[in-house]
């Protein structure tokens, strides 16, 4: 034979709206009393109406909470200040605009958007413009004299000079 | 004084980062509420109003604002603060949310993260019925605000400077509606005085960097606008404090027998009260309020307050507008409340208006409680409200979005719902 639980400390929290927000932990307090006990002379008032049958009730899993803290206030949500907002607001403009567009050039951020022109190459050594490139190494040249130049180079120094462009092969 | 519910009313709330003005649209004045929790120094906390009835002793009170540099941050300590004034028998509105009409009040320019969680909290915490949110300026619009300028009737033009706890802001109103390019936002306002004030008298005199809400008093009862700077700085440093016609004594409030005694200027016919501590004010009386008009006294990097409003009139680009704008000139707020202030932005910005252009200022009774008045006067007008206005069903169709679109806003993008 199964006893339903008590209804009779059970809060009934104001029904939800789809929009609200998991603010508030819902707060049921069980607890089952043994009808002899409550006496007459204890202040409870008496019940408007009947309180409604909710799923709570129907669910006999639940055991007892006798340690539950009846006065427990849930976390609070975690208040964000203002100088976590305007940094919020201020990467979000940033993302719908893009990272390379800029609404306006400031004097804040004068960002250029990315290129899209092809690349200039300049020699390793004059400092030229550089069409051609060493296939060892990957150091660029400007012409067959210093084509030559580059061939005699000792073994460490082609590293050097690709190394003031960041270009070396770093171990 | 408590008021019994009233159905279908109109409920104003001036939601100010200093003081709360609230009131159903047929109350005559608003009750004036802090928005503040304030822990006194026995470690009671007070909500509000409550700080000013039942607090005995404002020495070494913390507050707490859920204003933060002009945008409405904390809901934790508003929701608490909005509970007492719209529910608590206490302050005696006892507003019914779902049976009321609301109209509310933000800073100007501020982000829309935070005026959405405000739409958020209206309709769902509270339930109103029906919502409108604007600046303080656009409810000073709706005022009478011929009456200002020795005519009657409203204007569809007008330019409104809110110098308020937070800032000040200048706001162009062009045929009724706020004219957003051309809004301005000075970052001096009530707060950044009281702290000058708080630290130059710390340096100076006594240390009373704890003591933020005396010093306002003090900034209240002695601050004064100066018609010319460098004379007054002149004249207070050549003559010593007791031949200073500038100078002046505040009394410290102090505990007595009888309970504490308030903070006051000395009398000078009286014999001074040796219990007493006396704070001598030179020229901090007047270079607090000069902030306003030179900020960069103190390193701000912003212009002063009337060429901040002549950037916002020449952001307007048609002339004829300008002209109306200038002549139309409306000041709230609390610190125009300055003795002084009139005649020194009279003649600030006489100096910087082309000739040709009539200027008219004015300057409303209670600069405080003006723009209550003006949300009166909109209340009222339930056709010209009804279209602006946001109701609890569009708002459970649509989400807060559209709270933003209708009151003037890009939509924000990313909002979470936890359905």
């Amino acid at each position: 034979m199964f006893l339903l639980p008590s209804t009779e400390n059970i809060i009934n929290l104001p029904s939800v709206s789809p929009y609200r927000t998991r603010r508030f932990a819902t707060l049921h307090i069980h607890t089952s009393m043994a009808p002899s006990t409550t006496s007459s002379t204890s202040a409870t008032p008496p019940p408007s109406a009947p309180p409604p049958f909710t799923l709570f009730d129907a669910d006999l899993t639940t055991a007892p909470k006798p340690f539950r803290n009846p006065n427990a206030k849930p976390p609070s949500r975690r208040v964000k200040n203002a100088k976590q907002i305007i940094s919020d607001e201020s990467k979000r403009l940033s993302s719908i605009n893009g990272p390379g567009v800029v609404d306006k050039p400031t004097y804040i951020n004068v960002e250029a958007p990315p290129s899209v022109i092809p690349r200039k190459w300049w020699c390793d050594i004059t400092g030229l413009r550089a069409p051609y490139r060493m296939p060892g190494s990957g150091m660029r040249y400007h012409n067959k004299e210093v084509y030559e130049v580059i061939k005699q180079l000792p073994p460490g120094v082609d590293q050097q000079y690709l190394q003031l462009r960041s270009a070396n092969v770093v171990l | 004084m408590p008021v019994a519910a009233q159905p279908g009313a109109t409920f104003i709330l001036d939601n100010g980062a200093y003081t709360i003005k609230a009131g159903y649209a047929t109350a005559g004045a608003p009750s004036l509420i802090p928005n503040c929790l304030a822990r006194s120094r026995d470690r009671r906390v007070y909500v509000g109003d409550e700080f000013l009835t039942q607090c005995k002793d404002f020495s070494g009170v913390v507050f707490r604002r859920p204003f933060e540099k002009g945008h409405l941050t904390n809901w934790e300590s508003e929701k608490v603060i909005w509970d007492r004034v719209l529910l608590s028998s206490e302050v005696g509105f006892n507003v019914d949310p779902e049976e009321t009409a609301l109209i509310a009040t933000e800073p100007v320019l501020q982000l829309p993260v935070c005026s959405s969680n405000m739409d958020q909290i209206v309709f769902e915490e509270y339930g109103f019925s029906t919502y409108y949110r604007c600046t303080t300026s656009a409810l000073v619009h709706e005022n009478e605000t011929g009456l200002l300028f020795g005519g009657s009737g409203r204007s569809d033009t007008s330019l409104i400077i809110d110098s308020g706890y937070s800032a000040t802001a200048i706001v162009p109103i062009v045929e009724n509606t706020v004219y957003h390019p051309a809004v301005r936002r000075l970052n001096v306002g009530g707060k950044l005085l009281r702290n000058f004030l708080k630290e130059t008298i710390s340096f100076r005199h006594y240390n009373m960097m704890d003591e933020a809400f005396i010093i306002n008093e003090i900034k209240d009862q002695s601050c004064f606008v100066t018609a010319s700077f460098a004379k007054d700085l002149e004249t207070c440093k050549r003559l010593k404090a007791a031949s200073n016609p500038l100078a002046l004594d505040y009394v410290l409030p102090r505990a007595t027998a009888s309970g504490i005694r308030q903070g006051h200027i000395r009398d000078m016919t009286l014999p001074p009260d040796p219990d007493d501590q006396i704070l001598t004010l030179g020229n901090e009386r007047f270079s607090v309020p000069e902030l306003l008009f030179n900020p960069s006294d103190i390193g701000i990097r912003q212009a002063g307050l009337p060429e901040a409003i002549m950037q916002s009139i020449s952001a307007v680009p048609d002339p004829d507008v300008r002209g109306l704008l200038l002549g139309n000139v409306i000041f709230v707020g609390g610190n125009t409340k300055f003795s002084g202030f009139r005649e020194r932005i009279s003649s600030e910005l006489q100096a910087l208006v082309p000739d040709d252009i009539t200027l008219r200022l004015g300057f409303p009774e209670d600069p405080v409680t003006y723009g209550w008045q003006g949300g009166t006067q909109l209340g009222q007008q339930k056709s010209r409200l009804r279209s602006r206005q946001v109701t609890r069903k569009e708002y459970m169709e649509h989400g807060p979005n559209i709270c933003m679109r209708k009151f003037g806003k890009k939509t924000v993008d990313v909002l979470e719902y936890n359905t």
